[in-house]
C-alpha cells in the first residue's frame, strides 16, 4: 500500500503535540522559578536599603 | 486586617486547588483521545492518509483552540481599552502566547501529514501561506509587547495589534471555502471538498473529534490560568523594582 511506510509521519506529528505541550509547561516552569529568585533577590534587597537607612 | 489576609489566603488556595484539579484533567483527557486516536478510531481510506489521517483529530482541535485563542486576545483588549484594567491585559498576553503554541504545533503537524498524501511538506497554497502569516503575525506580537516598558502603553498597543490581529482569524476559515485550495474542507460547504487528502468524517470520528477539542480547550484553560498567575507575579515583581529603585 501507498501509505504503509509512512507511519513515522504519524508518530513525528503526535511527538510534536505531546513535545509541544510539554516544552511550553516547561517554559513557565522556568519562568516561574526565575521569578522566583529574582524575588528573592529583591527582598534581600529591600532589607538591605531598610537596614542602611535605620543605620544612618 | 487579619481577616482580609485569611480571605486572601483560602482563595488563592482554592485557586490553586482549581489549577491543580484542571491540570489534572488535562492529563487524564490528553491520555483518553491519544487512546481514541490510536485504538478506537477507524482508518481512513487510502487517499486520505491511512493511518497518518489520525493527525487530523489533533491538528484540527489545535487549529479550532488555537484561533479561538486569538480571538480572546482580541476579546480582552477590546475589554481593556473599555475598562483599563491590566488584567484583561495579561489575559490577551496569555491567550496569545498559547495560540502561537498551538498554531505551531498545527503547521508542524500539518507539514508531516502533507508529506505522504500531497508528495511535498509545503506549498506556498493561499490557506497555508496565510497560516504561516497568521503564526508569525502573533510572535511579532509578543516581541512587541516585550518590547514596551511602560504597562500602560503596551496594554493599548497590544490590544489595538491584537484586535487588528484577530481580524484575520476568519479569513483562515473562509479562504479553503471560497478559492481553490490544496487544503481540503471537511466541513461544511467548499469548492474543495473533494480536494486531494479530503475524506468523510463518519459519526464515529466526529464523537472522536469533539472529545479531541474539549480535551484542547481544558488544556487551554488550564495554560491560560497558568500563564497569567505568572504574569501576575511578573507584574508585581517589577512594580516592587519601581518602587525599590525611586527610594
Amino acid at each position: 500500500m501507498l501509505f504503509e511506510g509512512n507511519l513515522i509521519y504519524l508518530v513525528a506529528a503526535y511527538v510534536v503535540f505531546l513535545g509541544g505541550l510539554a516544552l511550553y509547561v516547561i517554559s513557565l516552569a522556568v519562568r516561574r522559578r526565575s521569578i522566583e529568585r529574582d524575588e528573592r533577590a529583591l527582598e534581600q534587597m529591600a532589607r538591605e536599603i531598610k537596614d542602611e537607612t535605620s543605620n544612618t | 486586617m487579619i481577616q482580609q489576609k485569611s480571605v486572601e489566603l483560602s482563595m488563592s488556595s482554592s485557586s490553586r486547588a482549581s489549577g491543580r484539579a484542571l491540570g489534572i484533567a488535562s492529563v487524564v483527557m490528553l491520555a483518553i483521545a491519544l487512546f481514541l486516536v490510536f485504538a478506537v478510531a477507524p482508518r481512513a481510506q487510502v487517499e486520505a492518509g491511512g493511518d497518518v489521517q489520525r493527525i487530523f483529530y489533533f491538528h484540527l482541535a489545535s487549529a479550532l483552540i488555537g484561533f479561538g485563542a486569538w480571538i480572546v486576545t482580541a476579546v480582552a483588549g477590546i475589554r481593556y481599552l473599555r475598562a483599563r484594567d491590566l488584567k484583561y491585559d495579561r489575559l490577551a498576553l496569555a491567550s496569545a502566547e498559547i495560540g502561537v503554541v498551538f498554531i505551531a504545533m498545527v503547521l508542524l503537524s500539518g507539514m508531516l501529514w502533507a508529506r505522504p498524501v500531497w508528495n511535498t511538506f509545503w506549498t506556498w497554497d493561499f490557506k497555508l501561506t496565510l497560516s504561516a502569516l497568521q503564526f508569525l503575525m502573533y510572535v511579532a506580537y509578543l516581541m512587541l509587547r516585550a518590547g514596551i516598558d511602560d504597562p500602560n502603553r503596551r496594554a493599548r498597543f497590544a490590544a489595538v495589534y491584537g484586535i487588528a490581529g484577530a481580524l484575520t482569524v476568519p479569513l483562515n476559515f473562509l479562504v479553503s471555502r471560497v478559492l481553490q485550495s490544496v487544503h481540503p474542507a471537511v466541513y461544511g460547504p467548499s469548492v474543495n471538498a473533494t480536494q486531494q487528502g479530503g475524506f468523510g468524517v463518519p459519526t464515529e470520528m466526529n464523537l472522536i473529534l469533539i472529545f479531541c477539542l474539549a480535551t484542547f480547550s481544558v488544556l487551554y484553560l488550564y495554560l491560560v490560568r497558568a500563564r497569567i498567575a505568572l504574569q501576575e507575579r511578573a507584574d508585581a515583581l517589577s512594580a516592587r523594582r519601581a518602587e525599590l529603585l525611586s527610594q
